[in-house]
């Protein structure tokens, strides 16, 4: 099935990913109430997503890089800002963002965020100010604005189109000394939501993990209220094969040897 | 000639013509109310919301009077009502199961025995495009045919959806055909074969057909190759084997309108 379709053309161990070293993956389901959630969806060449992809994964089309920032006002990990930022890609026929960067503000939600699900967080300076006319966000990292979106020209939405998709994320990881994609499910309980058009005005590429070159066009940029909860890691994902050759598995954390 | 119309629900063809999403029905409404007038009119000028014209004389004139049925793709829900109040034949797609049809193909035949045309003719009819694979041994068609639906569905999940990309009230719903584009339970699952599909043998596809017939579909429109992922002989002999076995079983008379006798299939 895989010669129909475009794949990344990535040598997986070429690249120096940051991935979490054997991370526990444990835990139970958390939610994060009244979160702020701005995601971005930026349009890219095919041959930038083509380029950063290894060949398990197809890319979205049209290629995309997808920007999220989380602004968390409470939980189980307190206040923290983070910042993701993802290729648009598919695991056979599943919508999917394969990780290029993470960050966060607070030592607690970088460990756990690490721990739990695998994001590869680096500590930075992130933020999200919310105006009724744009959403600005940021991230700072080592005393550099590496990026900066706005999304402005905002539109509120109503009824039952006041939803947005978000697309789980496959972080790289290393299970058992392997690099392995950990699939991290979100879901979301939407109390309000912006559409605009977001824009860019800082993106250092090295910084982020982006290997080819920067998005160009935007698709769309949204700022959501939320209670949103990050579920139980479910999935696991072999870098080097397709989900449609058995690339895919399910996640069962192993319980600790008694002796 | 016949002209067929739809609105698009992914990313890569509206992003691509930087069409107003939050607008499509909307276009799409002016289009199929001035394009018969187009063909219709010597001259014709248009001041509207999507596009505005000085008069022009709008060649060529289609030979065929009063001019090619319309038709819209029906995927979405409420399309079917769109289709109907507007005298435009409803092009749908034939899966999703024969009962989730019949309520729409219903509300078709309602709303166009009401409709205000949007141009001379009135189209009413049903079409549904479908996959088919006939073989002798049906265990092997739905073999072949499976890999028919896999291939469709899997190229299809791979481009993005309205839905997934920009929020809009007028993209809640992912339609027919984005249903091919939706998760599954696990990233290994391939879509499993759709009921109502005509895959199998003469038997199965004849029975599958009769009730497609028996929901109000007129006409069918079969998928039978994509990216050839079965080969050329595989689906000349599945033709052949449809065109000697079941063919022959829906010929029937009808008066076209011209009034001449015609046996149609």
């Amino acid at each position: 099935m895989n010669s129909w379709h475009l794949s990344g053309t990535l040598d997986p161990s070429s690249r120096e990913w940051e991935a979490v070293d054997e991370p526990a993956l444990g835990g139970e389901e958390m939610l994060f109430p009244n979160a702020d959630v701005h995601y971005c969806l930026m349009e890219t060449p095919m041959r930038c997503a083509l380029a950063e992809l290894p060949p398990s994964l197809h890319p979205a089309i049209p290629a995309a890089l997808g920007i999220t920032f989380l602004k968390c006002r409470e939980g189980p990990f307190g206040a923290f800002d983070a910042a993701i930022v993802g290729v648009a890609c598919r695991s056979g026929i599943r919508p999917r963002h394969m990780t290029l960067a993470a960050f966060a503000d607070s030592e607690l939600a970088i460990r756990e965020l690490r721990d739990r699900w695998g994001f590869p967080v680096r500590k930075a300076t992130v933020s999200t100010l919310v105006y009724y006319d744009q959403v600005i966000s940021s991230v700072e990292f080592s005393g550099r604005s590496i990026l900066q979106v706005n999304t402005g020209r905002l539109v509120a939405l109503h009824g039952p189109g006041a939803s947005v998709v978000y697309t789980p994320s496959l972080n790289m990881a290393r299970l058992n000394k392997r690099n392995t994609f950990v699939q991290v499910d979100l879901s979301a309980e939407f109390k309000r939501v912006a559409r605009g058009t977001p824009t860019l005005h800082a993106l250092e590429l090295e910084a982020l993990g982006i290997l080819a070159c920067a998005p160009t066009d935007p698709v769309s940029g949204t700022i959501a209220r939320v209670d949103f909860k990050l579920h139980p890691v479910r999935f696991i994902l072999d870098p080097s094969v397709s989900a449609e050759n058995g690339g895919a598995r399910q996640f069962a954390r192993q319980s600790p040897v008694v002796t | 000639v016949d002209l067929g119309t739809g609105r698009s629900s992914t990313w890569n063809e509206l992003g691509g013509f930087r069409a107003r999403i939050d607008d499509t029905k909307k276009t799409w409404d002016e289009y199929v109310r001035t394009i018969p007038k187009m063909w219709t009119q010597e001259r014709f000028r248009y001041s509207g919301e999507s596009f505005s014209m000085p008069e022009r004389a709008v060649l060529p004139k289609p030979i065929q009077k009063p001019h090619p049925p319309l038709w819209v793709a029906v995927t979405s829900p409420g399309t079917e009502i769109d289709a109907g109040e507007r005298g435009l034949g409803c092009l749908g797609l034939n899966f999703g199961g024969y009962d989730s049809h019949a309520a729409r193909y219903e509300a078709y035949r309602k709303a166009i025995r009401n409709c205000v045309p949007v141009s001379d003719m009135i189209n009413e009819q049903i079409a549904t495009v479908n996959w088919m694979h006939c073989r002798d041994d049906s265990e092997q068609a739905v073999k072949s045919g499976n890999r028919l639906v896999s291939a469709f569905s899997s190229a299809a999940a791979q481009t993005i959806e309205i839905k997934q990309a920009y929020p809009a009230s007028n993209y809640l719903e992912i339609g027919q055909l984005g249903k091919l584009r939706a998760d599954p339970l696990a990233p290994w699952d391939s879509k499993a074969v759709p009921d109502g599909l005509c895959i199998g043998d003469p038997e199965e596809i004849t029975r599958s057909l009769r009730r497609w017939e028996a929901l109000g579909v007129d006409s069918a429109i079969f998928l039978v190759q994509y990216m050839e992922c079965i080969s050329q002989e595989e689906v000349l002999n599945s033709l052949r084997l449809f065109g000697k076995e079941v063919i022959p079983r829906f010929t029937h008379q009808r008066v076209d309108s011209a009034g001449r006798d015609e046996a149609i299939a």
